[in-house]
């Protein structure tokens, strides 16, 4: 304790305390910094892990994949039966598939759902297994981009005859074709975890098909593997799948990396795909989703397989991939609990895991919680009573923003355009300079709702980092720059100033603080203020949290055109019930409002003497 | 002084020396006769399907013993047993140790004592102690004496000092240690070879204590003991290396075979085995090189004379002429001599008989113990006496002594 002491003295004789306090805004940026620094070094070597599967049981590529040529010739009449079914109803084309399927054995049925169509499966199951677990091949009729499903059509169906010969299966097999990979598979799972009555015990694992073209041959894999809501499947099941692919000689794409950057593994390319790798994670759900994301929730790890190019690998190849892959889940004793559940992937074979990655995110969140202290206290209103009227005001305003929010959030569900909503926040953007000088609030007000708002910044960033990793250093990052928007405080009057005086001589900070204050606020003119507007008003639109991830999407991602990112958000959460439009709605516009609250001009408080001391 | 009063107590001993001359030699008989029965423990102590190699190991062995001549009662197999059957079996009711899938380890009748959860640590050391409760049944014990050779094979996935038991618990090294050492305490064997085939194998045998044991191990402390190959078609490894190469060489082996258990260590090598195969010896009696891999793989069939009394034609044409019948010679049964005998009394009177039944029933007896009984009466009797005369020589002798030397005390 002496030393304790001791240390404490030793900080109030360098009078260490009001420099730091001063220093805070500089704090909170080296904590943002820091962050962004951390994620950037994951990439050097030494930082990041080769992967490997953890599970002994799995034992890929152990056993010899025998879906070659004679297999390909039952492919091939397949394939030239299910192109005629292109311009067929859903249902028709289902009973095709349906009859085909049961010519060697397997049940079958159709779920039928009036919103997203039918979906076909049907259960295999295992001759000498105990029937209690599943694994799902699952191949939508048309891909995440819209394209007709052909070939992996033609290998789901002559994958399942070809398992359906082996005796080999300790777990059911079920083969699922669906009109698409979202809504129409995630209402399968859904269903088939609730209402179906053909069923084949708990699903492990989920293999999605995507061979789009008609051709036999094609050039590498993209293996996409985010779920919703920053679920991601067992990184056992992911290593599986690459390890596999490579076994059989093919490359292996990660978030759409194109094939001629598929060998490089240097810095620039770990960093890339661990940017993209954030960024899928982050709009997992809200992008195309591959089908993967489907079985997102139920504990089931799914890996989506898209075949691209043209020429290399014949199309037997690519189903020697789901087959190596069930032969691996097959010798599944337990769930999938081994390896890591939140990793990042730096290459195929390169990963980061969990405590690698936190530090930035959590850092992000501090440098939230270091702003709210900033606002709290490194002002003349430090000393306000915690119960004051402005601290009431401001939690008040808080609530009523949430109340706002969550209108908002529930009104674009239904009815409201996007353009509606983008129109709306750049207009509201613009209240603080277009009220200037009509509407003031007063400086502490100001002040105590920066400090609410950056406080519900960091406990929602905070929660959110550990199941939604991305998310929150994505939301974090881009609500960042909310933190220099500055209180624009308008001249008081002369006898305030004269009362601010002696309100500062009165304060127990010493000199030089009082004097650098004072000339701070002397300096500040109405030009400088006028730039503070500005600057203020272009942080509030580029902190927008529509604004902002409008423009994230259309800068870094090409899937997105014009508003469309909010209808996705939308649609995310109705088909999907993917979280992120309510993340941006709940847990980002209240600190915004809140924000833009704070922006308006506001009068500086005569701050009785009584008041303070208390 | 000491040495004059113990002097008697010698000098009996070196009178007796001679007489007792059979018992020495029995001793020495035993040193060199093998043992007379052989038993085998084979256990593997993993589970799960991806552990496919380690039943395979252990059936080998088992196939192995069992090809060699030791009969199903006297092997114990303790094996989780779940991948003949597994679902994930290509080959239903089978098991392989090679690709070649030449030999079905599981083809024929296997006999397993324990299986599945019965595999336990408590289980195997109680199956080493013996110690069950009584109705445990027999088919499942370790019913070796001091005669008997034992073979303990072990697989499975073992650490330092440690071997895992089903992914569950642990048998530590120290555990078989002390279990030894009461095997040896209860007369349970006569040489046990210790062979364990894990990673960190030879950490297994480096706490034993107890005399007559010869262990060999897979691999050295931080090594991992490795497989030798898969099968494609199964999808798992089949076969460890250690276990490999030793089949590889006792399939060579039959009952006739005059190789050694040296010539099996010798085979070991790193380029083969790929770790560091262990072997230790210092408990052990007999040089590995005189030692038959027969002694240990196989059943052999050895008996031990019971020449504790040494017969010989003299003695035996003496008895011959004391009984003094033909009929003797001809069928010493024991039933038509109690019937001749009880005849000879039926004709004698009745005091006479008695007597004589009495005397008939010793002489019975006699027959029944030994047909040189009344020769080594004789000379027991004999030597009794004269031992007897001589005590009481060196009795008078010593007393004269320890007088002389009060006398001498006195002066």
């Amino acid at each position: 304790m002496a030393l304790l002491e001791k240390l404490h003295r030793r900080v109030v004789d360098m009078g260490l305390v009001p420099r730091v306090i001063a220093l805070l805004p500089v704090i909170s940026t080296l904590c943002a910094l820091f962050g962004f620094i951390s994620i950037a070094i994951l990439p050097m070597d030494g930082q990041y892990r080769r992967t490997y599967i953890s599970e002994n049981a799995l034992m890929p590529s152990q056993a010899y994949s025998y879906f070659r040529e004679t297999e390909w010739n039952i492919l091939r009449g397949y394939r030239s039966q299910i192109e005629k079914t292109v311009n067929m109803t859903s249902t028709e084309r289902n009973n095709i598939m349906g009859s085909w399927l049961q010519e060697f054995g397997t049940k079958t049925a159709i779920y039928e759902n009036d919103q997203y169509g039918e979906t076909l499966y049907g259960v295999m199951h295992a001759p000498r297994g105990d029937g209690t677990e599943a694994m799902v091949l699952a191949i939508p009729w048309f891909n995440s981009e819209k394209e007709f499903n052909v070939g992996g059509a033609s290998l789901g169906i002559s994958l399942a005859r070809f398992f359906s010969r082996w005796p080999v299966w300790s777990k059911n097999i079920i083969v699922v074709f669906s009109e698409n990979p979202h809504a129409a598979l995630r209402s399968w799972v859904e269903a088939y975890h609730t209402s179906l009555d053909l069923t084949g015990g708990s699903i492990e694992a989920a293999v999605v098909l995507d061979y789009s073209s008609a051709e036999d041959f094609f050039e590498y894999v993209e293996v996409s593997y985010d779920g919703l809501n920053g679920e991601l499947p067992n990184l056992d099941l992911v290593n599986v799948a690459i390890s596999i692919i490579e076994h059989e000689g093919m490359k292996v794409s990660l978030h759409g990396l194109p094939y001629d950057q598929l060998g490089n593994n240097d810095f620039f390319s770990r960093f890339k795909i661990l940017c993209l790798g954030i960024r899928d994670w982050a709009l997992s759900g809200v992008k195309n989703p591959h089908g993967n994301e489907a079985f997102s929730g139920w504990r089931i790890q799914s890996v989506t397989l898209k075949a691209h190019g043209h020429g290399g690998h014949d199309i037997t190849t690519f189903g020697r991939i789901p087959e190596a892959m069930f032969r691996s889940i097959n010798n599944l004793l337990e769930k999938f609990h081994q390896s890591f559940f939140f990793y990042l992937l730096l290459a195929p074979r390169q990963f980061v895991s969990i405590s690698s990655y936190l530090p930035s995110a959590v850092a992000l969140s501090v440098a939230f919680a270091v702003s709210s202290l900033n606002a709290f206290i490194n002002n003349d209103y430090a000393s306000i009573s915690l119960f004051s009227k402005y601290n009431l005001i401001a939690v008040l305003v808080w609530f009523i923003s949430m109340v706002v929010s969550f209108v908002i959030s529930q009104l674009f569900l239904s009815v409201l355009p996007a353009g509606l909503l983008m129109t709306i926040s750049l207009a509201v953007c613009f209240l603080p300079i277009a009220l200037s000088g009509k509407v003031h609030i007063s400086e502490p007000l100001s002040y105590r709702l920066k400090n609410v708002a950056f406080l519900y910044f960091s406990l929602v960033s905070t929660s959110l980092l550990m199941i939604n990793f991305a998310m929150a250093l994505l939301i974090g990052t881009l609500a960042f720059p909310m933190t220099f928007i500055k209180t624009i405080s308008i001249k008081a009057s002369a006898e305030s100033e004269t009362s601010l005086g002696s309100n500062i001589s009165i304060k127990t900070e010493p000199n030089d603080e009082m004097q650098l204050n004072e000339h701070y606020k002397e300096g500040i003119s109405e030009k400088n203020q006028q730039r503070q507007q500005l600057k203020n008003l272009s942080l509030l639109i580029l902190t927008n949290p529509f604004i902002s991830i409008t423009v994230f999407g259309l800068l870094f991602d090409d899937e997105f055109q014009g508003f469309d990112i909010i209808n996705k958000l939308v649609s995310a959460w109705i088909d999907l019930k993917c979280w992120s439009w309510f993340v941006l709605c709940i847990g980002w516009l209240p600190c915004w409002l809140l924000i833009l609250a704070s922006s308006f001009e506001s009068k500086s408080v005569v701050i009785k003497s009584k008041e303070k001391q208390s | 002084m000491l040495i004059a009063m113990r002097l008697p107590l010698l000098l009996l001993y070196l009178l007796v020396l001679p007489f007792s001359g059979a018992n020495n030699t029995d001793e020495a008989h035993e040193t060199i006769a093998t043992n007379t029965n052989n038993w085998a423990v084979l256990v593997s102590t993993s589970r799960f399907w991806f552990n496919y190699r380690h039943m395979a190991n252990v059936l080998s062995m088992y196939r192995t013993v069992k090809r060699l001549g030791i009969p199903d009662s006297q092997i114990i197999l303790m094996l989780s047993d779940d991948v003949a059957c597994n679902s994930r079996n290509l080959f239903p009711g089978s098991v392989f140790n090679n690709k070649d899938h030449a030999i079905d380890l599981y083809g024929d009748s296997v006999e397993v004592d324990y299986r599945g959860y019965e595999v336990t640590v408590e289980n195997f050391i109680r199956l080493l102690t013996d110690r069950w409760t009584e109705d445990h049944p027999k088919s499942k014990r370790l019913l070796t004496d001091e005669n008997s050779n034992i073979f303990i094979y072990m697989t499975g996935h073992g650490g330092d000092d440690f071997l895992k038991f089903q992914d569950a618990e642990e048998i530590a090294s120290e555990d078989i240690a002390d279990a030894f050492q009461q095997m040896y305490e209860k007369k349970r064997y006569k040489e046990i070879f210790f062979m364990v085939d894990t990673c960190q194998a030879n950490t297994m045998y480096s706490k034993f204590y107890s005399p007559n044991i010869l262990a060999v191990g897979s691999s050295e402390m931080d090594e991992s003991s490795y497989s030798h190959h898969s099968d494609v078609e199964i999808g798992v490894a089949v076969i460890d290396r250690f276990t490999y190469y030793c089949l590889d060489f006792l399939e060579n082996i039959d009952k006739n075979s005059t190789l050694t258990l040296q010539d099996l260590f010798d085979s070991f090598t790193f380029e083969r085995i790929h770790s560091h195969v262990g072997v230790r010896t210092d408990l052990f009696q007999r040089d590995p090189s005189e030692v038959l891999i027969t002694d240990f793989f196989a059943n052999v069939q050895n008996v031990i004379p019971d020449d504790s009394k040494p017969l010989s034609l003299s003695h035996y044409h003496h008895y011959k002429d004391y009984i003094g019948t033909a009929q003797y010679e001809q069928n010493n049964n024991v039933l038509d001599l109690a019937l001749e005998k009880n005849h000879e009394n039926f004709s004698s009177s009745k005091f006479d008989r008695l007597t004589k039944r009495f005397k008939s029933t010793n002489e019975l007896n006699v027959d029944i113990g030994s047909n040189e009984y009344s020769l080594a009466f004789s000379k027991q009797s004999v030597t009794l006496g004269l031992m007897f005369v001589v005590m009481i020589v060196l009795f008078i002798l010593s007393g004269n002594t320890t007088k002389a030397n009060y006398n001498l005390y006195n002066n």
